[in-house]
């Protein structure tokens, strides 16, 4: 996607929010609204002027020099997936199967590494975290299964 | 006092008791090396050892580990651009530059050094000011502390970047953020949407992971490269110390900073950084923030170590923690049979100035275990992303989950760290929005505290109009000051 399409999107999207974020204080009463509502006006006043900038400076690229800049959409799309995949996982057959097969499938298959080290890696992972959490008393995200 | 410091400096350095300061450094630094944890973590997990300990061993302890916490997380700031704890967030923005370029090991020096340098002169700034220490904190009341959180919020305008308006409106987004939860004037919940995780507002370590390290990760993977882009690492640890010795005066102002801002209760211990940054920046000459400039490590990382011996002050004398470790502090003494107040500059004077040398010793044993750890932890930088990212992913999880230990923590991870990446890549500042947040509590609720107790005659407060001209000064003088630092510093730059 076009980088300055996509900044323009953005900042729309911090409009909106701030937009949202004033609309839903004027709901509070007085002495909790004043801070937030201040706050997002503010934020909603110069997002706007800021998009009116970005479009009018958009438009003004005409050239496909000044337009070529683009940003990646897919590829970091698959690595968000992995992460929220792993904490899917987590959520439902609890952190230390989740894990296991989340190092294991990734090693396997993004990072290239042979069968033999991704388990060594994935072995040593759960013995050190096992024993981090043991020590000093850390704990893991409960899961539907309760594992 | 002179002859009660020298007794409290014999009881320090007793063998039993060194070894109990020891194990405390080193607890202090794995807290510090695991993003999310911090020093309120560390302090739970020894609190129920020093139940009726000898006063002075569960010090050692306590305090051995206080202190170093800020030392250690140098490494995931420096190396992989991640905080370790809130203290090191201003870290990042030269030390994981630095790092790309090779000189992690270099950064690293410089960081440990100067965290060693701040942490003494903490120790020594609670040493001199026991005598004094009444007034000058009386001196501060809501007025004052509004205006010093709009000190920390002018920083926004020096770390914007090259877009004025993108620095702004990221830090209303973090001043936004900062207002999920209960107003501080009234029982009242705002946007909370009736969930429960909200009431409590959002997690400062949480928020400060997703923003820096969620974009990290993803763009180590889309990128497919390693943090250091260089071929091999170059300069070592000494070469870092010596540069923090070329930068003398900029660690001693860092280092002041850092004191002052811990010694107020109440701002919070994680905008020091940052405004020791922004100080950092507007004072010295040539400067390249941002960009990898070493100074940009040494301003912080000196007055993150400072600020410890500065937030005992309130504390110890007063029962006035200003953090939550130091909340906890206040317990342990509890435990041990002591009572913070009065009675720690008279009946207990011993443990207090027992407390300023395991300050000073924890951070120079701390500080030299770290320099001879650079070596092998530094060559991290020099693994592949798709390598690292996954044993960094499953840290970030157990990190995110210890702030509440709710799911609510991980999905706001996920939320706010997708709302970072889109910030990273379309070149808009993220340090604003973490300073907005850390400050927004504060900002409202002495803004609200000043105009119900004092109505507007507060603007009119000897040290509230410095505290604007400090601002003004910084906001728009920084060319005069920089010439002044030109002055002072002349040849001391590297």
């Amino acid at each position: 996607m076009n980088k300055a399409l996509a900044n323009i999107i953005f900042t729309g999207f911090m409009f909106l929010l701030f937009t949202f974020a004033w609309i839903e204080a004027l709901n509070f009463t007085r002495l909790a609204q004043f801070f937030p509502l201040y706050i997002s006006l503010a934020g909603s006043t110069l997002s706007l002027v800021y998009l009116l900038k970005t479009l009018v400076d958009y438009k003004k690229e005409t050239t496909a020099e000044e337009r070529a800049e683009h940003i990646l959409i897919l590829k970091p799309l698959r690595y968000i997936g992995w992460v929220i995949g792993y904490l899917i996982l987590i959520y439902v057959f609890g952190f230390i199967i989740s894990t296991a097969v989340f190092l294991f499938v990734f090693l396997i298959y993004e990072s290239r590494m042979k069968v033999m080290q991704s388990l060594l890696s994935m072995a040593i992972t759960l013995v050190v975290v096992t024993y981090l959490s043991a020590a000093i008393n850390i704990e893991w995200p409960a899961s539907l299964l309760g594992l | 006092m002179i002859e009660s410091a020298i007794e409290a400096l014999t009881i320090v350095l007793d063998p039993s008791r060194l070894i109990y300061m020891f194990l405390g450094i080193g607890i202090g630094i794995i807290v510090g090396l695991l993003p999310g944890l911090s020093g309120t973590v560390g302090m739970a997990l020894l609190l129920p050892f020093v139940f009726g300990m000898d006063p002075y061993v569960g010090i050692a302890l306590l305090i051995g580990m206080v202190a170093v916490i800020q030392t250690g997380d140098t490494f995931p700031s420096v190396l992989l651009g991640i905080p370790g704890t809130s203290g090191s967030q201003a870290t990042i923005m030269d030390g994981y530059p630095l790092a790309q370029q090779g000189k992690a090991a270099k950064a690293m020096g410089a960081a440990f050094f100067s965290s060693l340098v701040g942490g003494v002169i903490g120790g020594i700034a609670l040493f001199l000011t026991i005598p004094f220490a009444e007034p000058l904190i009386t001196a501060f009341s809501s007025p004052e502390l509004f205006m010093l959180t709009m000190l920390g919020l002018s920083m926004t305008g020096l770390l914007a970047g090259k877009s004025v308006f993108k620095g702004i409106l990221a830090g209303l987004v973090g001043l936004l953020l900062g207002a999920i939860g209960s107003a501080p004037a009234v029982p009242e919940y705002r946007y909370t949407f009736d969930s429960l995780y909200l009431t409590q507002g959002l997690s400062l370590p949480v928020v400060a992971m997703a923003i820096f390290a969620f974009p990290i990760i993803i763009t180590m993977l889309t990128d497919k490269k390693k943090v250091t882009e260089a071929a091999k690492l170059e300069g070592g640890a000494l070469q870092g110390v010596m540069t923090s010795l070329k930068n003398k005066f900029l660690m001693a102002r860092s280092a002041v900073v850092g004191v002052i801002i811990g010694f107020i209760p109440g701002l919070g211990g994680s905008v020091v950084d940052w405004i020791a940054y922004g100080f950092g920046k507007k004072t010295v000459k040539n400067n390249t923030f941002g960009e990898g400039d070493i100074r940009g490590v040494i301003a912080p990382e000196s007055a993150n170590n400072a600020k410890e011996g500065g937030s005992m002050i309130p504390t110890l004398l007063f029962g006035i923690p200003g953090s939550g470790t130091t909340a906890i502090l206040l317990g342990g003494l509890t435990l041990m049979g002591l009572e913070a107040g009065p009675s720690m500059i008279t009946t207990n004077l011993d443990v207090t100035l027992s407390i300023v040398w395991t300050l000073v010793f924890a951070n120079i044993f701390g500080a030299i275990l770290c320099l001879m750890l650079i070596r092998p932890i530094s060559k991290l930088s020099t693994i592949s992303g798709e390598l690292i990212v996954p044993f960094l992913l499953v840290l970030l999880v157990i990190g995110a989950y210890q702030s509440s230990l709710s799911w609510g923590d991980l999905v706001v991870f996920v939320l706010i760290g997708l709302f970072g990446y889109v910030m990273t890549i379309l070149d808009w500042p993220r340090p604003p929005l973490l300073i907005g947040f850390v400050l927004a509590m504060s900002a409202e609720r002495y803004y609200w505290i000043s105009i119900e107790r004092y109505g507007w005659e507060w603007i009119t407060n000897p040290l509230v109009i410095v505290l604007a001209v400090v601002i003004l000064v910084l906001l728009t003088g920084g060319a005069i000051m920089k010439r002044f630092s030109q002055k002072v510093e002349s040849g001391g730059e590297s």
